[in-house]
């Protein structure tokens, strides 16, 4: 977006017009943060409204799709969570008692990809088990899983460390599988050398 | 390397985002470690499975209308009676500038209209625009009904003419958007219909000349009393006619016979 020599209703226009190119995306983000689709309708137009309300804070050039989830995201939790930032990771209340021991039990009876579902119905369980898992590992699965942004951007949106998006994906996706399990398999070449 | 370790880094390692020296490690125990192998294949495709399902989820039609429609987000567009008018700006850059002469030259100076080469007639640019909408170079918003789509366009020349509003329902086509031209303070209206076989564009603008396009069949149905006239590029067919101070041309891939047959049942003698 070259906004040289452009007045400020040119740029205004031209931002916006760059911005509603990113509508989908912000509205799949906003979708799994609040669940339910009207809450992810206000959402997204509140996050336009703010978004042109503060575009001269934009740089032209960076990454506008990650800009303007950070403000989408800003927006969802002033609005549900009333201002409550991330919570340490210590802290968090979340159990996780069986912690690692999860992997080792579930790979031994892995339906193996014969166990998929249908496709479809893959899709439904997928948004039913992101929407049972707890926001902040929700989140990061979001961002990077879904939206495909770096773990520099998701980061960025969620004002936290490299290193937390890192922990969160990875416990992130235990949850998720956890949820899944049974619905989706893969191969592991030596357990089924094993099986014949 | 432990499996505790190697289990923080597979997430990383399966988004591309581990370091060299991180990457080397986790490899070499992934390679030798069947629990961790499992691992990072169940989350390849947990990986893989989130995104599929995420490109599935895409916001709601009126959604995007209602955005558009935000006078806190795009104030040209709201407020002004012209309703969508600015977000029509970016057919002015898709258009070749010999065509958006032809356009301007046109409805300018309607006197030369017959003169003017025929390749370059309004009639063959609405064929043109026809396609460029068909290729998805000539954004329109996809409006709910048609109701919708002609109070929109009408309301974009301030009601001083509206769009035919033709229901082609029986031939299995709704009209799901539309868009505006504006050439030289003149407004062209376009009524975009899909649904089954080929889509169509109905294109409505005052008549300030009264020509026929150039190299166009002339069409008499006498039992109407009206004239149609039919012209063509490539497989890209037109038909033209006047109505009530209106010119009404109707673009569509369909076999010419239908095309025309179409204009005809459901033109009313003006
Ligand atoms: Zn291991």
């Amino acid at each position: 977006m070259a906004w040289k020599g452009k007045s400020r209703v040119e740029r205004r226009e031209s931002f916006s017009h760059e911005a509603i190119g990113h509508l989908d995306h912000l509205y799949r983000v906003a979708f799994h943060l609040a669940k339910e689709q009207p809450e992810a309708r206000d959402l997204v137009q509140e996050t336009y409204a703010r978004a042109l309300d503060s575009f001269e804070q934009f740089s032209p050039g960076t990454n506008m799709k990650a800009w303007l989830t950070r403000i989408l995201y800003n927006f969802f939790l002033d609005r549900y969570h009333q201002n409550k930032k991330w919570v340490p990771l210590e802290k968090q209340s979340l159990a996780d008692e069986e912690g690692s021991n999860y992997w080792e039990r579930v790979a031994g009876d892995d339906p193996g990809p014969e166990g998929h579902i249908l496709l479809k119905e893959l899709n439904v369980k997928i948004s039913e088990a992101l929407k049972k898992i707890p926001e902040e590992f929700r989140a990061p699965i979001v961002l990077v899983d879904m939206g495909e942004l770096s773990y520099a951007e998701a980061s960025q949106v969620l004002s936290c460390p490299l290193g937390t998006i890192r922990s969160r994906l990875s416990r992130g996706r235990r949850y998720l599988h956890k949820h899944l399990r049974g619905y989706m398999g893969v191969e592991v070449q030596e357990r089924r050398k094993r099986q014949r | 390397m432990n499996c505790i370790e190697a289990e923080m880094l597979i997430a990383a390692m399966v988004d591309s985002e581990l370091s060299d020296l991180e990457r080397d490690a986790t490899e070499s125990h992934v390679k030798n470690c069947l629990r961790c192998q499992y691992i990072y294949k169940a989350e390849q495709e947990l990986k893989r499975q989130v995104r599929l399902t995420g490109s599935r989820i895409t916001a709601p039609a009126d959604l995007k209308e209602k955005i558009l429609s935000d006078p806190r987000i795009f104030p040209g567009m709201a407020e002004s009676p012209r309703g969508w008018k600015g977000l029509f700006r970016p057919v002015r850059v898709v258009f070749r500038p010999a065509f958006a002469l032809a356009f301007l030259v046109l409805l300018v100076l309607p006197t030369f209209y017959l003169m003017w080469p025929t390749a370059q007639s309004v009639s063959l640019a609405a064929l043109e625009t026809h396609e460029q909408i068909l290729a998805g170079d000539i954004p329109f918003i996809r409006s709910g009904t048609q109701d919708e789509v002609r109070e929109r366009l009408y309301r974009s020349v301030e009601k001083r003419f509206a769009p035919m509003g033709y229901d082609l329902s029986p031939v299995g086509l709704r009209a799901v958007g539309g868009l505006v031209h504006e050439v030289a303070s003149q407004r062209i209206l376009v009524t975009v219909y899909e649904g089954r076989g080929p889509s169509l564009s109905c294109f409505t603008f005052l008549d300030t000349d009264g020509g026929a396009p150039p190299n166009a069949h002339l069409f008499f149905d006498p039992e109407k009393k009206m004239s149609f006239y039919t012209f063509s590029n490539g497989r890209t067919n037109g038909v033209m006619q006047r109505v009530a101070g209106r010119v009404c041309i109707l673009v569509s891939k369909m076999p010419m016979q239908e095309l025309l047959a179409l204009a005809r049942s459901f033109a009313q003698p003006s």
